[in-house]
């Protein structure tokens, strides 16, 4: 997958913070992006499939639920290879943050978010 | 505020909308999808924010739509993987649907061979979907019983005369279980016995005649499951009698208790006595057959007479397939009883799978039907195909020139596959609208006793049935035209020969499947006027009937039964509407009539040890055989002088006179029954009566006076101008006796004619109906395939007029082709009617199978209808312009 797009970028991000089930994700993803970005299930589980079809998220045993928890949850978490993308995307978004920051229009510091 | 049905709806619409997702995602997150889904939902709900729900709705749904396009993309890019096999379908799919396209494209050109065609196909398959809708419902819909193959009934019965059965008698019940109890395939047996109960409401007492006493086993065995409440179990039973729970029906519980769910647990009064309603079990339901509305437990008491012979028994097997050895096993069991019990000796016992018991006697009227719209699908595919040919022989020239542009053989053959597919879909689909419109009329017209009639629908199977034969079909007869492509680099001349040699073949199919089925219709309508014809021994004609069945508890002593009679009867006589009243335990063409024979033996003769003599009994009041104007031959009828303490007289019927004193005068001889406990002096000799139904054969019968053997189930008849009102004044009588003590039914005699006819009546009518449809189908197909010869043959008809031959010469040229075709078919038909006559003789009565008359007017009907269609193109062909002829081509 030569590009990510930014909604898949944001799932990566959410699960570097350990593995997460649909609700979770939709819950961290909303903290990142400071209540700006709502991600829905339709759109949430196409880029799900997707992700896992390029071996960048894979599903988690799920014995590590909490016993009260839904057991129809699934959970998903970075596979190694979805961890070095991550970081190699968050080392792209950070030259092209240092080059917006050096040019003079620097009113657009929370502008975007996204390449 | 959550309110969970709103949220369930709304879960089920978000599962609607994933359908637009690509499968695969669906298999692998639909739950998490959902699960996620009522997670937001329950956030957006507890957010508290204004319409937050709702806004949460429109956009997850909208989100799922916006999702979709990204979803296929990705699913088409992974499926490339198998690229070959994609490629491959995909091309098989536009062939398709260039074919299909194509298909429809020609039949919206070619509007009236289309609407042929289609009309066409659509009968034969509407009235096909139709009479499956009954196949199905009535011979093939689950009954609602556990396992109801593993259910049988037994009768008992003379292995001498099968249909001589009789109920079983208590003590020899117990014995017969005792022998096999326990042993395989026995799992359980069941009885149960009809009876009539009164249901009292505050304002109104209502007769039950349908109610059923059944053992504690009888639930076990059937396995059902109740509606509310509860079955019967072993629990409910009281030792020696009747339990005090019931269960209902839901048809009697909507009736008189609308439906109440309140029912379950209350008392209602059956019979003057309280009982308490512990279940209703849904309608229609067979317990043992699909009228009973009340069940009840009771405890069989061996010396109760009123059960001798009464009881029905059902068996369940203990696995798949036991039911010839269960039936060898009772065979024994029979042989070993009837040493046991004398009035058994000679008796078997049969085992007859329960669904058997249902609709066997009305199977083969079933099969019938659905052969014959077999035999009108048959007709329709031939002439479709014939049609399809006569076109490919017009359309020859653009099939030649697509082969020499290098086409296929596969894929021609697959365009006209595409347009015979779809002509029949087409017609299917038009013959859904015959089919529920044939569907009404047939539940307009089906006898009303038909077991099962409610589970008649047009529903997914029967659809699903419909769709097959479409399809069948259009593969039939599209194979015809295929010929056409298969011989269309052959040479022309010898393809020509084959193909109309086909052609001729597919319409001597229709006149002879015409000409068989012309023929059925008229054995059944010569059978029904035979039937009508009839002399039944009584006339039927301005008789009201009237169902008296006494309470045993009230008038349990034979003096109060024989006083009750005899008051209602002295109280119609008075009234001015009545001509002539009586009444008899046993009533002829009457279904509900339990009807048995006793053994007798002749006085002054040995007794018969074997039992074989057995003559029907009836007790009868005095007026009964005048009102019934049943012939009295000899002697006299009874009157009001035999009493109980007077010598006790019988009546005979011919039957009987001519078997048990042949050439001597009956009267003044004496007979015995029960074993010579009782004899009985001859005093007259009564007309024989057609007692089951119009086509019975007559057996022995004897009547004894009422006052002699009392009996407390009757039924009342009246003669009368108005039978109607006669009906009505016997109910109004019976209630001003005892208003606990109402008429079960009322019925007028003739109705019981025409019920015991309807069978006959539906067929004849079906029959009739479809044999026109047939007539007009190969009418239509031999004027279509006369008109394409016509067509063909202009060239030919040009020179022969050249040359100087008349009009009439041309037209004779013509219908003669169309009287040879005729001739074929009439011979190929005739020939398999005697098929068809043999498969319909237990239908007929009084005709043979090969009836004169019937192949006579079957064969002339068609033979005008092939002449009728012959005449128009003959017409055509003797005013072609003989110089414009020439120059075609």
């Amino acid at each position: 997958m030569s590009t990510l797009r930014p909604v898949e970028f944001h799932v990566l991000l959410a699960l570097a913070s350990g593995p997460a089930h649909g609700y979770g994700l939709v819950r961290r993803i909303a903290d990142h992006s400071e209540g700006r970005l709502s991600i829905l299930p339709g759109n949430l589980y196409t880029v799900i499939r997707r992700l896992v079809a390029f071996g960048l998220v894979r599903e988690t045993d799920a014995a590590a639920t909490p016993p009260e928890e839904d057991s129809r949850r699934r959970y998903f978490e970075l596979s190694s290879a979805g961890r070095a993308r991550l970081s190699e995307e968050a080392r792209h978004l950070q030259t092209l943050v240092e080059r917006v920051g050096a040019l003079p229009i620097s009113s657009a510091e929370k502008g975007g978010g996204h390449p | 505020m959550t309110s969970p049905r709103i949220r369930s709806v709304a879960t089920r619409l978000f599962g609607l909308v994933l359908r637009i997702l690509p499968s695969s995602l669906r298999r692998e997150y639909e739950e998490q999808m959902g699960l996620l889904f009522e997670e937001l939902e329950r956030a957006a709900v507890s957010s508290g924010r204004p319409w937050g729900r709702w806004r949460f709705l429109v956009s997850a749904f909208a989100d799922v739509v916006r999702s979709a396009p990204a979803a296929w993309r990705f699913e088409r890019r992974s499926r490339r993987g198998s690229r070959e096999t994609g490629a491959r379908s995909r091309r098989f799919a536009a062939t398709w649907t260039h074919d299909a396209r194509m298909a429809v494209r020609l039949l919206t050109k070619q509007r009236l061979f289309t609407l042929v065609a289609v009309t066409t196909l659509a009968l034969g398959i509407g009235a096909n979907t139709a009479i499956f809708s009954v196949v199905y419902g009535v011979l093939l819909r689950p009954l609602g019983i556990r396992d109801a193959e593993q259910v049988a009934v037994l009768t008992l019965h003379r292995e001498a005369v099968p249909s001589d059965t009789s109920g079983f008698y208590q003590r020899y019940l117990e014995d017969m279980r005792a022998e096999v109890s326990g042993s395989a395939p026995f799992e359980r047996f069941a009885s149960f016995i009809y009876e009539s109960v009164t249901l009292e409401e505050t304002e109104s007492v209502t007769e039950i005649g349908s109610a059923v006493m059944v053992d504690g086993e009888f639930f076990g065995v059937m396995g059902v499951a109740p509606l509310l409440g509860r079955v019967l179990t072993p629990d409910d039973v009281v030792p020696g009698q009747i339990g005090d729970v019931c269960v209902i029906g839901e048809t009697l519980w909507r009736q008189a208790f609308g439906a109440d769910p309140s029912i379950i647990d209350r008392d209602i009064v059956l019979d003057g006595r309280a009982v308490r309603v512990v279940g209703v079990l849904p309608a229609k339901l067979p317990l043992p057959d699909a009228g009973a509305e009340l069940w009840m437990i009771q405890d069989w008491d061996p010396d109760d007479r009123n059960l001798l012979g009464r009881i029905g028994v059902l068996l369940r097997l203990s696995e798949d397939n036991a039911l010839p050895l269960a039936q060898s096993r009772l065979r024994d069991v029979a042989e070993r009883l009837g040493r046991t019990y004398p009035r058994f000796a000679g008796y078997t016992i049969s085992v007859l799978p329960f669904r058997e018991s249902l609709v066997g006697s009305v199977r083969p009227a079933i099969v019938l039907a659905a052969s014959a719209v077999g035999l009108i699908l048959l007709i329709a595919c031939a002439n479709t195909a014939s049609l399809l040919l006569a076109r490919a022989t017009v359309r020859g020239a653009e099939i030649s020139t697509r082969r020499a542009l290098g086409a296929k053989r596969s894929q021609l053959a697959s365009q006209l596959l595409a347009e015979s597919l779809a002509l029949s879909t087409l017609g299917g689909a038009v013959g859904l609208v015959v089919a529920f419109w044939f569907h009404r009329m047939l539940l307009a017209v089906a006898p009303s006793y038909l077991p099962r009639l409610s589970d008649v629908r047009l529903d997914l199977p029967v659809l699903l049935f419909s769709f097959g034969v479409s399809v069948a079909a259009g593969v039939l007869f599209g194979f015809a035209p295929m010929t056409r492509v298969a011989g269309s680099d052959s040479k022309a001349r010898g393809a020509t020969a084959k193909r109309s040699l086909l052609g001729d073949g597919l319409i001597v199919a229709q006149l002879a499947l015409s000409v068989m089925l012309l023929v059925a219709a008229g054995l059944m309508l010569r059978s029904l006027s035979e039937l009508r014809s009839q002399d039944l021994g009584f006339d039927p004609v301005g008789v009201a009937g009237a169902r008296i069945y006494l309470d045993s508890d009230t008038y349990g002593d034979d003096p109060l039964e024989e006083a009750y009679f005899a008051t209602l009867l002295e109280r119609l006589r008075a009234r001015p509407e009545i001509e002539k009243v009586g009444a008899s335990s046993g009533l002829p063409l009457d279904p509900f009539t339990i009807d048995y024979d006793l053994p007798y033996s002749i006085g002054g003769q040995a007794a018969d040890p074997e039992g074989t003599r057995q003559a029907f009994f009836r007790s009868i009041t005095a007026g009964y055989i005048e009102t019934m104007r049943i012939r009295l031959l000899s002697g006299r009828t009874f009157e009001s002088t035999d009493r109980q303490d007077t010598v006790h007289v019988a009546l005979v019927n011919e039957t009987f006179a001519s078997v048990g004193w042949p050439d001597q005068d009956p009267i003044g001889r004496t007979f015995s029954i029960y074993g010579g406990a009782e004899e009985l002096l001859v005093v007259g000799v009564v007309g024989d009566v057609h007692f089951g139904s119009p086509g019975s054969s007559f057996k022995p019968e004897f009547f004894v006076p009422h006052s002699q053997f009392t009996y407390g189930a009757m039924t009342v008849v009246a003669r009368s101008r108005d039978p109607s009102a006669a009906a009505l004044a016997i109910a109004s009588e019976a209630l001003a006796i005892n208003r606990r003590q109402p008429v079960s039914s009322t019925f007028a005699l003739e109705t019981l004619l025409a019920r015991s006819l309807s069978t006959d009546r539906f067929l004849a009518l079906l029959l009739s109906l479809l044999s026109v449809l047939a007539l007009l189908i190969s009418s239509a197909g031999v004027y279509g395939v006369l008109s394409y010869w016509v067509n063909q043959s202009r060239r030919e008809i040009g020179v022969r007029m050249a040359f100087g031959a008349s009009a009439r010469a041309v037209v004779a040229h013509v219908v003669n082709r169309g009287i040879t075709l005729a001739a074929v078919g009439i011979v190929v038909g005739v020939g398999s009617s005697v098929v068809v006559g043999r498969f319909m003789q237990r239908f007929l009565f009084g005709v043979g199978a090969m009836d004169g008359f019937a192949v006579a007017a079957g064969v002339g009907v068609l033979l005008t209808a092939a002449i009728a269609a012959s005449l128009v193109p003959a017409w055509r062909a003797a005013h072609l312009d003989p110089m414009a002829s020439l120059k075609v081509d």
